[in-house]
């Protein structure tokens, strides 16, 4: 089927016609829905409920009641609160402070007993009496050592740890055996 | 109060307006496109008055609910017309009606071989145009009943169906000439 261009032009002329000549039409349940969907969103809650169909006497009623509970419940606000002249007393109290102070000195105080036990050295004692009298005394004679150190008057002044070392050296020296380990009260 | 006449103003000022809660404004716009649209529809969506109406409603909701999406830079027929082209195309993906439509096509053609011309009045004619539009392609119709039916320009239904002008006009030819070929008969013996 072939047309040339005027026929063609005239069919789509007399189609563009008919088709804008058309009557169609949107239902009006669709205008209705959109009215209604527009006010939801635009109106306020209060012309909504206007909208609902809520009588005015009924506003009026429930607006008269609520002034009535407010103003029912005035008075009993005002009595709670009482405002009074405040009353400022004025206490003064002398409070004495009086510190003690204690000071406690702990002084360790060591005590160190060295017992000789008779010793098998022999000693040179030189004295005046004569040889001959005093051998026989001088053998037999069991020298006694003893000494007690107190360590309190070092470690008050000073601790010499040479000092100390150099009296327990000296008192060592004068034992050999393992009873000579001094003891400590 | 006095209602404000929203007759003079542009769509694009309609929409600003409508933005601002102004019922009348949208009252007004209603009046200026809800028929177009509801025609577009009609045709778009198989001439299926319900699906139409639904349509309709649903395409002015968006404007009620989500005015900022237009653009009041740019022109609202065209944005309306994207709108719904975008709801068709969804409503197709929906309903896969490739098949529906060669078969119109197959039975449109016996149809109007039989037709007297000596019983053609208006409405008639109508009713074979509108089959034949139904034979079309989806992309195809909505240039056609864009171009021919809104009268809109070459421009605005490139923008509407996001195509190349070029593309457009090609649909437009193959659309024009196969409604030639089912309705030119007709059209030449009226």
């Amino acid at each position: 089927m072939s047309y040339n261009i005027n026929e063609k032009e005239i069919i789509i002329a007399k189609v563009k016609e008919s088709l804008q000549a058309e009557d169609l039409r949107v239902s009006p349940n669709v205008k209705q829905n959109l009215t209604a969907a527009f006010r939801a969103k635009h109106q306020s809650p209060v012309i909504l409920a206007m909208n609902r169909g809520i009588p005015l006497w009924k506003v009026a009623a429930s607006l008269l009641l609520l002034i009535g509970v407010f103003s029912w419940l005035r008075p009993f606000e005002k009595e709670t609160i009482v405002q009074t002249e405040p009353t400022i007393q004025i206490e003064e109290k002398i409070i004495r402070v009086t510190d003690t102070v204690f000071v406690e000195k702990i002084v360790e105080k060591v005590v160190i007993e060295y017992v000789e036990v008779p010793s098998t050295t022999k000693t040179n004692i030189k004295n005046d009496i004569p040889m001959a009298v005093n051998a026989m005394e001088n053998s037999i004679e069991k020298v006694i050592y003893h000494k007690t150190v107190d360590l309190e008057s070092l470690i008050d002044n000073y601790y010499d740890t040479a000092m100390v070392e150099n009296i327990d050296r000296q008192i060592r020296g004068k034992s050999m055996s393992d009873s000579d380990i001094p003891t400590f009260y | 109060m006095f209602k404000k006449n929203y007759k003079n103003y542009s769509d694009e000022e309609l929409m600003q307006f409508i933005k601002n809660g102004k019922e009348a404004a949208f009252e007004e716009l209603y009046t200026r496109y809800a028929d177009k649209l509801y025609g577009y529809f009609y045709k778009m969506l198989w001439q299926n008055v319900e699906k139409s109406n639904d349509f309709t409603q649903e395409l002015f909701l968006k404007i009620i609910e989500k005015p900022h999406l237009f653009d009041t830079s740019k022109r609202f027929s065209t944005w309306v017309f994207t709108v719904a082209n975008n709801l068709c195309k969804n409503e197709y993906r929906k309903n896969d009606n490739k098949q529906k439509a060669y078969n119109g096509f197959t039975y449109l053609r016996e149809d109007l071989v039989e037709y007297n011309i000596q019983n053609m009045d208006n409405e008639l004619f109508i009713n074979k145009i509108n089959q034949a539009i139904e034979t079309l392609d989806s992309s195809h119709k909505t240039c056609f009943i864009l171009r021919y039916k809104e009268e809109l320009s070459i421009k605005e239904i490139s923008k509407i169906v996001n195509c190349p002008e070029g593309t457009v006009k090609s649909r437009l030819y193959h659309a024009t000439k196969k409604i030639q070929a089912l309705v030119g008969k007709l059209a030449a013996r009226n």
